[in-house]
């Protein structure tokens, strides 16, 4: 899964200015941030984790494992140099550390989060109100928010072909432009990007990652989402 | 369920109830359409359609006579059509409904309900069995399944395990898998979902039209990536 495959590279080459050469900062260096990561790197890209911590062993680990000139700093400094912005952090924190990035003007926004609130009973439920990715865009309004990866779980970002069968990855933004970057990239990895509309549509593929976190969570089977082109 | 016959009403005679109601009687189960004009023209002529033996009666006496109640009125109706049906105690329902209705100032759909058309058809219906399923495949599937050229996925919820085990073996026997997506409220995140389906229709992206399709997973191997705090 590490180098780019033959489609991905004519996809490269026909949007060279886009595709080849993007710089891209991801904030937060757990579960989705060093999955993503190196496959972003392998992709051609630049990637810049933003850590609060990094100059730790674990985070400059990744950055040795990500390669192709990868590197790790502040979050605001990670943010600052990158055209495209992966908050792969928990929902928690997210509007403090969205806030913290400085000026994210023009540059995409992917925004992977599921907000859930995860009930005493088992029960799962949405946190954010009309969406994590309205509310994201809301405290960066003159970012481009691409909701995106979030009905996905971390092995399958890791090897797509794991799953033993294509994924699709529904995108919702306002931006057509940088929901065909966004795109580009999760088509690098080996998973389908299918956009699914405005970014209030986020609303609806974030009940889509609810249901998906909890199957494991209720421990039943796990199911992929395939939304399959008529 | 699959191999017993058993009597089904049908409350609505529009696509959905055409078609579950059409698949069914071919099988050899009973049907029974409720609807407020069982003598209409438009009625006799579905229940003619349907054939092998289907007939058409007032909402409270198709129930009335069923093992089955299946809800398959546009939302807007429906509860009217729920509250008419009588006292359904013990008995399973299967809501094939969404509660969406049009939002002129997104040209999207949006929720109708603050909670979803599957908790809310409990609520007028207590003591019944209520099991969502079906609400996410379009009626022309459902009337022939090999049309979406692949085995579709219908995700179902509902609080009771045993109604939840009957329906999944009545949707597969009539040619698609099932997948158990938890309980009933569960079933506001399938509604919303249900939403992304009418997208390409509404943004007049007809040729972007998509169908949902909840692949079964394989345990994913936990990945040995790196990860580290955020």
């Amino acid at each position: 899964m590490r180098a780019p495959n033959f489609v991905t590279t004519i996809l490269c080459l026909g949007l060279s200015w886009t595709a080849a050469a993007d710089t891209i900062a991801v904030i937060g260096t757990g579960g989705v941030g060093s999955a993503l990561g190196p496959h972003f790197a392998a992709a051609g890209h630049t990637v810049i984790y933003g850590s609060r911590t990094p100059d730790d062993l674990d985070v400059q680990t990744l950055v040795t494992l990500t390669g192709n000139g990868a590197s790790a700093t502040s979050q605001s400094a990670a943010a600052a140099d990158a055209d495209i912005v992966l908050l792969a952090i928990p929902w928690a924190p997210a509007q403090t550390i969205v806030k913290g990035l400085g000026n994210l003007d023009d540059k995409i926004i992917i925004d992977p989060i599921n907000a859930l609130a995860f009930g005493a009973d088992k029960s799962i439920a949405l946190a954010a109100t009309p969406s994590a990715a309205e509310m994201i865009q809301d405290w960066a309004p003159r970012a481009h928010v691409v909701k995106a990866f979030n009905t996905l779980t971390r092995a399958y970002m890791v090897d797509a072909a794991s799953a033993g069968g294509s994924i699709t990855i529904p995108l919702a933004g306002n931006s057509a432009i940088a929901k065909d970057r966004v795109a580009t990239l999760v088509s690098s990895i080996g998973l389908e990007p299918l956009d699914v509309g405005m970014l209030s549509n986020a609303r609806a593929v974030e009940a889509m990652g609810q249901l998906y976190v909890a199957q494991g969570y209720q421990g039943r089977q796990r199911f992929e989402f395939h939304l399959r082109s008529r | 369920m699959s191999n017993d016959q058993r009597t089904f009403a049908i409350i609505g005679t529009g696509r959905m109830g055409g078609a579950i109601g059409g698949r069914l009687s071919a099988m050899g189960h009973g049907v029974i359409y409720g609807s407020r004009t069982p003598d209409a023209g438009a009625t006799r002529e579905l229940v003619e359609k349907v054939g092998h033996g289907a007939q058409a009666a007032s909402p409270a006496t198709a129930a009335s006579k069923a093992d089955v109640i299946v809800i398959a009125v546009p939302w807007a109706g429906a509860e009217e059509a729920v509250s008419s049906l009588g006292d359904l105690s013990g008995k399973l329902v299967i809501d094939v409904t969404n509660a969406l209705s049009f939002a002129p100032s997104s040209g999207l759909m949006e929720m109708a309900s603050d909670t979803s058309a599957g908790e809310e058809i409990q609520g007028w219906l207590p003591g019944s069995k209520v099991v969502k399923a079906f609400n996410t495949v379009g009626f022309h599937v459902i009337a022939s399944p090999d049309a979406a050229g692949g085995t579709v996925s219908v995700p179902l919820v509902g609080d009771d395990a045993e109604a939840k085990i009957l329906v999944a073996e009545m949707v597969q026997s009539m040619g698609f898998e099932t997948i158990d997506v938890g309980p009933l409220k569960h079933a506001r995140a399938l509604e919303m979902m249900s939403m992304l389906y009418i997208v390409p229709y509404l943004q007049d992206r007809k040729e972007d039209a998509f169908e949902y399709y909840l692949r079964k997973g394989a345990a994913p191997k936990e990945s040995k990536g790196v990860r580290a705090a955020g």
